[in-house]
């Protein structure tokens, strides 16, 4: 309860944004999967990124609406809270409260609609909005790969060494001390650290959303598998080698398990004559999720056709995902048009293994700071 | 002596105290180790600060993410502030400062910590203010002829800062101010150096007055001061506080507190008087001491248009009812030369052996439906085809506008209409609208637009035939353009025949078509989840009795 004394000084100090910072909300076991992070931004507005998928960008009442729902308060105490910061009535607050939060939960529960239309959001085109820091950190934990991969795999970067576990520690405090809600472990082959369940543990703990990007073949292991699965892995992007019968066994030991996967595909022109049938084999496993990029102009034809075969199957297409030819996917095919500015280097940004910062993988000749030697600041002002 | 006094209290008053961050976060412990400030008083009468503070973090202790910086009164220009830390020994990088951060008291701003100290760390900030104005007084010994100028350094919270200080505090006096012309005042009591400062010139060649302490407190106030003659800065730069002679009032009030009555009023009147005017000033100050309230206001990120869509999935898009969508199914199959249709009553169709391979999956398993001799079996596998063309529309969707993508095919449809109605001759419109058919068939006017538009005869295309088992052909002229065929019809009965089509859809295939759409939507779209909350709708979903494609289709836009 307020003093008498807090209520009177109240009464004579100007209103102020809440302050900047990242709140987290997991929904709890039981109830629906959910997870909701809120950036507040110095000027009150916010964004909001739900299941580390759709992002929101908030005016300042709708991101102190999001405060309240991420906090868990009751409509009541909401508006009230909002009517003693806001020149509104206690009624209007509460309407427009359960009107905001009923509008979040319809977008969480029926993603089949749209909410530009079912729920009068405005659209803004991706990556256009600006953003005090990226969504995303993809952390190139290693370089290393499995012996006998095929050498198109390897980063084009060599690194003189690898971080220890807790640098990356601090590595991931300072990324969500700036703001950033989402990492995404990768490599190389990001299983080759032996760190890695530490990692994804720590990461978790923080508050982080984790993904992890890998060939999946160490998965096929059942204590990995489950040391894994126990850290609180969010997301695992698997990078399917489809000639490979190791990767298929290691994917249909992994479809069963309770873990958001996606299915990553490089179209080449080798496999692109059986891209049919591996859609195909990949529905009957149970893939619910799908990312596909060409590896070549020859196959961009393919490219066009092959999302009508996935949205077929029952399967979604995903994008904007750090995967290999992660520029030549369909969906950025398709909207050419459109002129979609590129996500590398504001909506995410890629960590070398020795902690050198880069808009997106592949990009070694345009550093932008080191993020454990760096403030975010320096970095920050780089990408700007 | 009484302006002196007063200036000081004003300074007191309105500039001083500036603990660290919000008390809230009571685990802040960090020691102040060292602070150098210097105030310059510049010649336009306005003060200029410069800070440098390195602090070490307790191990344990709170990170330090802000530090608030109080100023003497609330007249600094802000956008005369600056903010570095010092990520190593060597580089400073500026970080944000706003007053909307800062939780002090009096005026003052937060210097956000881009770079944190972290427990057990050390780091340092270095501040600068260009511009405070209102920073000087008349000298209460020569009010006259002398400026008086007191500052106290910022000081922290003391439940937060422990240990020793290593203080400096330099003044830097006007321009042209001469070493025998000012003098320094004595500082606060509190003070543990010595009070006469070092005496000395800048590189600019102004007056400096230097006190230093290696023993000084993070949180202690300490109030230096100078005089100087006031002719060096502006007369306007002078801060005169109103000269009310308070001695005659002063008696006055002495008689007064000595009556009896006085105190029986007092006591019984003003504070219902004060709290009458603390509601008054309350509820002037609480519309504008409150932010502006704009309704809630959400952007999603998503992509503009679908393209890539069939004019089938179009029509599911655009809600087009579905016996006109089977229909539009049924004419794509019959010129893929997939089917014939051998009769319309009932509706039966010949399917080519084998199957065209430019077939979508919707029409692979629209055929297969009819492949089925039962007409049961044929409502039931349209039924499940329909659904799964519904996902997959929606699917598709995922990430799109629908909107947009809606008028998007609109204009498809739209340009389609041009190109026929631009088409030179019969023949050639014929050619048009055998290309473009799927597409005009998207028109809610369909009908009465075929009917405007072929005002004479319609060349029919090679495969009406397998469309109208009826179907006789009249001659049509030599030498007609390909892909159309040698018969004609009249426009209006091209309307009424594929306006028929699409009733004898709704009538024998589907049976009742409100019913199909029902068991259609209610496993494409089932109700959406209300919270309950205070009768608020969220649109779309619903279950509804009407045949249109949308209470099947709700596709989705927005994400990535």
């Amino acid at each position: 309860m307020t003093s008498l004394g807090e209520f009177i000084q109240e009464q004579f100090h100007h209103v102020h944004p809440l302050t900047a910072e990242t709140h987290h909300f997991q929904s709890a076991p039981g109830e629906p999967p959910c997870r909701l992070h809120l950036r507040l931004e110095p000027d009150g507005s916010g964004v909001l990124i739900v299941n580390a998928t759709n992002v929101l960008h908030l005016n300042p009442t709708a991101a102190e609406f999001a405060y309240h729902m991420v906090k868990g308060s009751p409509p009541e105490k909401a508006a009230r809270d909002i009517a003693r910061r806001y020149r509104t009535s206690r009624a209007t607050a509460q309407k427009d409260y359960i009107d905001f939060r009923d509008s979040l939960q319809t977008m969480i529960t029926r993603p089949d609609l749209d909410p530009s239309d079912y729920m009068d959001f405005d659209r803004v085109a991706p990556h256009s909005q600006p953003l005090s820091a990226p969504l995303r950190l993809d952390c190139a934990l290693t370089y290393r790969l499995p012996p006998g991969t095929q050498a198109e795999y390897a980063p084009t970067k060599r690194v003189e060494r690898e971080l220890t576990t807790s640098e990356w520690h601090t590595i991931l405090d300072k990324a969500w001390a700036a703001g950033i809600p989402h990492v995404a472990f990768t490599g190389g082959e990001a299983t080759l650290r032996d760190d890695l369940p530490t990692l994804i543990a720590l990461a978790r703990k923080i508050g982080l959303v984790t993904s992890l990007l890998s060939d999946g073949l160490k998965l096929s292991d059942l204590p990995y598998r489950h040391t894994l699965l126990q850290t609180g892995l969010d997301h695992l992007l698997f990078i399917l080698q489809p000639d490979l019968p190791a990767s298929w066994d290691a994917l249909a030991a992994l479809m069963p398990e309770d873990l958001y996967t996606t299915v990553h595909l490089t179209v080449t022109p080798q496999n692109a004559g059986q891209a049919g049938e591996i859609l195909q084999r990949l529905a009957k496993l149970g893939v619910k999720s799908l990312s596909l990029s060409a590896s070549d102009a020859s196959v961009h034809e393919l490219m066009h056709k092959l999302p009508g075969q996935v949205a077929g199957l029952g399967m979604t297409l995903r994008w904007d995902l750090p995967v290999p030819y992660s520029a030549e996917n369909p969906v950025a095919h398709e909207t050419v048009a459109d002129q979609v500015a590129s996500g590398a280097g504001k909506a995410w940004l890629y960590v070398e293994p020795d902690g050198d910062v880069l808009p997106a993988q592949g990009e070694a000749d345009h550093i932008l700071g080191n993020f454990l030697k760096d403030p975010w600041e320096k970095i920050h002002q780089n990408q700007l | 002596m009484k302006f002196r006094l007063i200036s000081v209290f004003l300074l007191l008053g309105m500039a001083l105290a500036a603990p660290m961050r919000s008390a809230a976060q009571s685990n802040y412990s960090f020691s102040l180790d060292k602070e150098v400030v210097q105030v310059t008083w510049n010649a336009d009468g306005s003060e200029s600060l410069d800070y440098v503070m390195a602090f070490s973090n307790s191990p344990g202790a709170a990170m330090i993410d802000y530090v608030d910086m109080g100023m003497p009164n609330s007249h600094f220009d802000m956008t005369t502030v600056h903010a570095f830390v010092t990520a190593d020994m060597m580089t400073e990088f500026k970080v944000p400062v706003s007053t909307s951060n800062y939780q002090g008291s009096g005026s003052g701003f937060a210097v956000q910590m881009s770079l944190p100290i972290y427990a057990a760390e050390s780091g340092s900030i270095h501040v600068t203010v260009g511009t405070i104005t209102n920073v000087l007084y008349k000298d209460t010994t020569n009010p006259t002829t002398d400026a008086s100028a007191v500052f106290a350094p910022t000081y922290f919270n003391a439940k937060f800062v422990h240990g020793s200080t290593d203080l400096t505090v330099v003044f830097h006096l006007p321009p042209g101010v001469q070493p025998g012309e000012a003098r320094y005042h004595t500082p606060s009591s509190n003070w543990p150096g010595d009070a006469a400062p070092a005496i000395g010139q800048d590189a600019q060649g102004n007056v400096t007055y230097t006190w230093h302490s290696t023993g000084a407190s993070g949180s202690a106030q300490y109030l230096f001061g100078a005089s100087f003659p006031n002719k060096y800065v502006p007369a306007g730069a002078i801060v005169v506080p109103p000269a009310i002679d308070f001695s005659g009032i002063s008696d006055w009030f002495g008689k007064l507190v000595g009556n009896g009555a006085f105190w029986a009023i007092f006591c019984n009147v003003v504070p219902w008087a004060v709290i009458l005017l603390f509601v008054i000033i309350a509820a002037i100050n609480a519309k504008r001491r409150k932010l502006e309230y704009l309704p809630p206001k959400i952007s999603i990120e998503g992509h503009g248009i679908k393209r890539g869509l069939t004019a089938v999935e179009a029509a599911i898009l655009m809600e087009e009812p579905l016996d006109k969508v089977m229909t539009m199914i049924l004419f794509g199959v019959v010129k893929k030369n997939a089917a014939t249709v051998t009769s319309k009553d009932p509706l039966n169709l010949a399917l080519a052996s084998p199957l065209p391979a430019e077939l979508n999956d919707y029409e692979k398993a629209f055929l297969a439906a009819f492949a089925d001799p039962s007409q049961t079996n044929h409502r039931n596998a349209l039924e499940d085809m329909t659904i799964n063309l519904v996902k997959s529309v929606s699917e598709k969707m995922k990430g799109f506008s629908r909107k947009e993508t809606i008028e998007y095919y609109k204009g498809i449809m739209e340009r389609a209409w041009e190109e026929i109605r631009k088409a030179g001759t019969p023949e050639l419109k014929s050619q048009a609208y055998d290309q473009t058919l799927e597409w005009t068939m998207l028109d809610k006017n369909y009908e009465q637009t075929t009917h405007s538009v072929f005002t004479g005869m319609f060349f029919v295309p090679v495969w009406w035939g397998r469309y109208d088992p009826g179907f006789h052909p009249t001659a049509a002229p030599a030498g007609s353009q390909p892909g159309v065929g040698r018969g004609t019809l009249p426009g209006a009965a091209l309307a009424a025949s594929v306006v028929t089509g699409v009733q004898s859809f709704s009538g024998k295939m589907l049976g009742d078509v409100k019913t199909f759409t029902s068991g259609v939507s209610s496993r494409t779209n089932p109700a959406p989840i209300s919270s309950g909350g205070g009768g608020h709708s969220s649109g779309g979903g619903s279950h509804c009795a009407c045949a249109c494609a949308g209470c099947a289709c709700a596709c989705a836009g927005g994400g990535r």
